[in-house]
């Protein structure tokens, strides 16, 4: 079975250039793999935890909306 | 809890297994070899089965389902050990932590068609026990009948069902962050 690629978009890499954050010291501060993170970063997560998005927003001062976007088709 | 590589549950069953492997393997093996002395001796054969049983046209047919019987008990062994062979490889999975992956699905779906085949092969022996006991008048030949194959069959196509589901739970919870 192959999936297909999600259309949600992960805007992490903007995010943290405006915040002038490594991603490795985000790791550090939401308390979350540099792994993980980096598969958050790259669009590769099936899912994210309401603890990670809200750890991250905290961190990059930001409201979900501002990290994920939908690239697909709107009616 | 325990850690899954020295749970004694998994090694035990794992050497059992192991053991009933060897056991298929080399009665298996043996059934076949038994095929060699009906065809080397077939003439003395004959002779004596003639003499046990109603005549030397009975005693031809009887030597005919003798062998395959021979046959039927060396295929049965070979499933029986192809579905160790298979069950293993799911407690080894289970040992190393991770028995939620596609290829346990597959062996499962594999266990069941050799669960459903060993039941298929148990119906024809069915007649041919009971030919041979009656020809040969012998009340030790027998056979015995069980749907518990056709019920392992189906709880394995079952339980390949959960494990493709749990197979599918767990890649989300890997990716998830």
């Amino acid at each position: 079975m192959v999936d297909e690629p999600s259309r949600i978009v992960v805007k992490l890499d903007d995010l943290l250039h405006a915040q002038r954050m490594t991603l490795t010291e985000l790791a550090e501060r939401v308390d979350i793999t540099l792994a993980n993170l980096s598969i958050l970063k790259t669009g590769k997560a099936k899912a994210i935890r309401f603890s990670t998005l809200e750890a991250i927003c905290r961190e990059l001062r930001c409201q979900p909306g501002d990290l994920l976007g939908y690239a697909g088709e709107t009616s | 809890m325990l850690s899954k590589a020295s749970d004694p549950l998994l090694r035990w069953t794992r050497l059992l297994l192991v053991i009933a492997l060897i056991i298929f393997g080399v009665s298996g093996v043996a059934a076949l070899v038994a095929l060699l002395p009906l065809w080397l001796f077939e003439a003395r054969v004959l002779v004596w089965l003639s003499a046990h049983s109603d005549g030397p046209l009975v005693a031809r047919d009887a030597l005919f389902s003798i062998g395959f019987t021979l046959i039927g008990i060396a295929v049965i062994n070979g499933l029986s050990a192809q579905f160790l062979r298979k069950l293993i490889a799911i407690i080894d999975s289970v040992g190393q932590g991770s028995p939620f992956i596609p290829q346990n699905v597959d062996h499962l779906r594999v266990m069941g068609w050799l669960a459903l085949a060993t039941q298929a092969m148990g119906l024809v022996g069915l007649p041919l026990g009971a030919w041979l006991r009656h020809a040969l008048a012998n009340k030790h030949i027998f056979v015995p009948f069980s749907l518990a194959g056709l019920v392992t069959a189906l709880l394995l196509f079952i339980l390949a069902r959960v494990f493709e589901h749990g197979t599918r739970l767990s890649e989300d919870v890997e990716g998830t962050v």
